[in-house]
């Protein structure tokens, strides 16, 4: 069973979607992450690393394509890590921008989640954002994330200090937000 | 006269770790008032049992780090090891953390204050630090207090970050900016 959406599907990276992450990664609007700075990674370095991933039963990270289901394009790409299992998981997202405001990130996210908590049993869900970017707080929010933390001006964006903020939601706070679904995990 | 980092004062000195140092490593990591709050590797466990291999290899690895820094606290007088202390950037000198913990039995001597005020000079005064972190286990009030004295502020909480006592615990985040700092150390 693919992890589907209403509008849509988080699937395996395939080597014909290498170019489209490529792009994402290269574009200072759609990365978010100053640890991958600067935007000059190379299709060659992404077919090595495509190439180099190894078969394992143990990961603590992942990455899915994001998918339309209407017409199969690669919208983006969502990942998870840091992944402590059965208690805590960090994820990110990126939407390509011609993609932007329909609605995809929200979908994926809510299919990530329902992955984590469903299928991983984690306890909590962490995610990294910057204070300057209102749009990923935003969406956060609307899956039910709270801010947890913020370290004051601790990362540059755009010229100028920002703080680095950690969002959050714990096992009970999705559930109540999704009464479809029922926490049969005994609370720890 | 030329600025160089100042590592000890009258009373304690910070140094690197050296194989000598295994047994009264290992006899503190593994004194059960530590539990919990060793500030160690993630490798290592924070409350079972630490064989002395596993503390002869936590000395390596803090000696291999390149970014980040443990150093041992050990007493003028005479030498002895009173705990550690850390900071690690990874790849943002900008936004270290850092830690340092007290051996039990040289508790509420000042030690944790002067190790962490070394530490803090050196990474005020010779990186470019600007936002040095810490984070503390809720349950641990005497650290909270410690922290607040030093200067440092309160910005949320990492929720249900460990499992301990039965219950998840939330860690505590407080944050240090350097204006901050400079003020502090000029009204001192």
């Amino acid at each position: 069973m693919p992890l589907d959406g209403n509008k849509v599907r988080l699937r395996e990276v395939r080597e014909s979607d290498l170019p489209t992450l490529l792009a994402l990664r290269n574009d200072l609007e759609t990365q978010g992450w100053p640890y991958a700075l600067p935007t000059d990674y190379t299709l060659r370095t992404y077919q090595k690393q495509y190439e180099e991933d190894s078969f394992s039963f143990d990961r603590r990270r992942a990455r899915f394509v994001i998918e339309t289901l209407d017409t199969g394009e690669v919208a983006g790409n969502i990942t998870y890590y840091s992944y402590r299992p059965r208690h805590s998981v960090t994820f990110g997202i990126a939407i390509a921008k011609q993609f932007w405001s329909a609605g995809l990130a929200y979908d994926a996210q809510e299919t990530l989640l329902h992955f984590l908590f469903e299928e991983l049993g984690v306890r909590v869900v962490r995610l990294w954002t910057t204070g300057s970017n209102e749009k990923a707080i935003r969406l956060a929010k609307r899956s039910g994330f709270k801010v947890a933390f913020r370290l004051r001006e601790a990362v540059i964006r755009r010229g100028r200090l920002a703080d680095n903020v950690s969002m959050d939601m714990l096992r009970e706070e999705y559930y109540a937000l999704h009464p479809e679904l029922e926490d049969h995990l005994p609370p720890l | 006269m030329t600025p160089v980092p100042k590592f000890s004062n009258a009373v304690i000195s910070l140094r690197p770790f050296t194989p000598d140092d295994t047994p009264a490593l290992h006899s503190y990591l593994n004194h059960p008032d530590l539990a919990g709050r060793r500030y160690i590797h993630w490798d290592f466990s924070q409350d079972l049992p630490l064989p002395p291999k596993q503390v002869s290899s936590l000395i390596d690895k803090w000696n291999e780090a390149e970014e980040g820094v443990t150093f041992a606290v050990t007493r003028q007088a005479d030498g002895a090891l009173l705990g550690h202390c850390s900071s690690s950037w990874g790849w943002d000198p900008h936004m270290p953390d850092c830690s340092v913990v007290v051996a039990p039995g040289h508790q509420r001597q000042g030690v944790a204050t002067q190790a962490l005020s070394l530490l803090l000079d050196y990474l005020f005064d010779f990186t470019i630090a600007h936002n040095v972190s810490l984070g503390i286990m809720e349950w641990n009030q005497p650290a909270l207090d410690f922290a607040k004295k030093i200067g440092f502020t309160r910005v949320g909480l990492l929720r249900r970050e460990s499992f301990y006592g039965g219950k998840f615990c939330d860690e505590v985040i407080l944050d240090l900016l350097r204006p901050e700092w400079k003020e502090r150390r000029h009204a001192a």
